[in-house]
């Protein structure tokens, strides 16, 4: 029976062991932090609440893949989610014919998300999107507007190299630098908070 | 390429990998560097933490308090009926076994007598490890009650909302509208599957035997296929470690406008319409 101060490999370790109630203490601890993930790529309840039981599923059945020296156990959760959630992105796209501008938040701060998708089913969906695009705007707000652009593509759009370098028509040796300069500024606060309960 | 070049080359990519932009061709070379190259691989692990930190950045969204326990339940409950596919390790390997603490037996050959004053030392000594000892074990006594208590309220919410998707399952299966239809395999391994559809409710209970796992990234979906050919989707699944799956759904139909039921093979997510050939399909023969 897992406590609740195992640490997070500790518990991944008993799922794979088939301990499924280290899976609820895991539930229990990053369930907000995937969730939240989950909403501000998808934008819609249902289907973040879908990609989160999705996630911890896939981190039941691959728990014993989990390998601690490619990153913590949140960076390996959160990395499934973000899958997760493109895929249904992706879904979504291929289904409503979406223009590829409906997800991706813009960086020039004027409306974001909301700003460049088709209109919204109803206000409170507008605002719920410009809401979403002001959010992500802020939280990426310490890099110059230009890594963050390629960030947001990235991370938020789901995008390759190749179809970042194609959307903002830079060289490809300028998406990789910006990427990398962008995650080093990011880096850099972490060192101090690196695993453990959120 | 030499592999100091290669080295170079590849070290561009970390953040790239690490923010999943990397096409399959690049992320495979990068793979094969990343076996022989430790300082890449701690690097990129790194990179992954500061990709996973925007995440972690945007203001929290908590889901719906009855949402989270609602998922909470479904999770262990699966987990449970998953677990037969999975080797269990039991023996508490990683409890905090507490070793109780040696007393050894003070050596007294050739040692003086103790003074009064040893005496009341080894005395105040004997009280404080009692008393640790008895403060280690009422906290111990906490924490088994602590841990009890919380896996009571684990198998108390699986055994609830096992009880509730039973009746359901139940209530799809027993009722006097329900039509039944079989979807046999296009190959050899025999998949099987079956649909009750509880015609006066719209409840559809679909359940399937030998399916094999899908790929990663993949994932099952039915689709109920209508006479004029349009294919909606029942929702998507996954089989369990034996291969049995139950899907249920609420869709209103009419009730001669269904043609057949398939399961495919699609992204995972879900597709709009199926992209793959149906590893199962059925006619509509009307078996009730």
């Amino acid at each position: 029976m897992p406590h609740d101060t195992d640490s997070d490999a500790a518990l991944v370790g008993r799922m794979a062991a088939g301990d499924e109630h280290a899976l609820g203490v895991l539930y229990d601890r990053w369930n907000t932090t995937v969730h939240t993930l989950a909403y501000y790529l998808l934008g819609q309840a249902d289907e973040a609440e879908d990609a989160v039981e999705e996630t911890f599923w896939q981190a039941w059945r691959e728990a014993g893949r989990y390998d601690a020296s490619r990153g913590a156990v949140s960076t390996w959760l959160s990395t499934i989610a973000r899958s997760r959630a493109l895929d249904r992105q992706r879904a979504r796209r291929r289904r409503a014919e979406e223009p590829l501008d409906g997800v991706v938040p813009s960086s020039d701060g004027s409306g974001g998300i909301a700003g460049s998708r088709p209109p919204a089913a109803n206000p409170q969906q507008e605002a719920e999107a410009s809401e979403r695009a002001r959010d992500i705007s802020a939280a990426l707000a310490k890099l110059p507007a230009e890594q963050r652009e390629v960030i947001e593509l990235a991370y938020f759009g789901g995008l390759s190299q190749s179809e970042i370098a194609t959307r903002t028509s830079l060289p490809l040796g300028t998406v990789k630098t910006r990427a990398r300069l962008a995650l080093e500024k990011l880096r850099a606060p972490l060192s101090q908070h690196r695993e453990g309960a959120p | 390429m030499s592999n100091l070049a290669g080295h170079d080359i590849v070290r561009e990519m970390l953040a790239l990998d690490a923010l999943d932009a990397l096409s399959p061709s690049e992320r495979a070379e990068l793979d094969r560097h990343l076996t022989t190259c430790d300082e890449c691989a701690r690097e990129l692990a790194s990179l992954r933490d500061a990709a996973a930190s925007i995440g972690k950045s945007l203001p929290p969204r908590p889901l719906p308090t009855e949402r989270e326990a609602a998922m909470r339940a479904r999770l262990m409950s699966r987990a449970l009926d998953d677990r037969a596919g999975v080797t269990p390790i039991r023996g508490g390997s990683f409890g905090s076994a507490s070793t109780p603490p040696r007393t050894a037996a003070a050596g007294r050959s050739g040692a003086a007598r103790p003074t009064f004053a040893r005496w009341l030392a080894a005395a105040a000594l004997l009280l404080a490890v009692g008393a640790l000892a008895y403060g280690v074990t009422q906290r111990s006594a906490v924490e088994r009650l602590s841990v009890a208590r919380a896996e009571l309220r684990d198998s108390t919410t699986i055994l609830s909302r096992r009880l509730m998707d039973q009746q359901a399952i139940l209530d799809g299966l027993t009722g006097p509208g329900v039509r039944v239809m079989d979807a046999g395999a296009t190959n050899a391994r025999r998949p099987f599957g079956r649909m009750f559809w509880d015609q006066p409710t719209n409840r559809w209970t679909f359940v399937a035997y030998n399916l094999p796992k899908t790929g990663p990234g993949r994932t099952y979906q039915l689709w109920l296929v209508t006479r004029d050919q349009k294919k909606v989707s029942a929702g998507t699944f996954e089989p369990t470690a034996a291969g049995s799956a139950i899907v249920r759904a609420t869709y209103a139909l009419a009730p001669d406008s269904l043609a057949a039921i398939a399961v495919t093979a699609e992204p995972a997510g879900g597709s709009a319409q199926p992209t793959s050939a149906p590893l199962l399909v059925g006619p509509t023969a009307k078996t009730d």
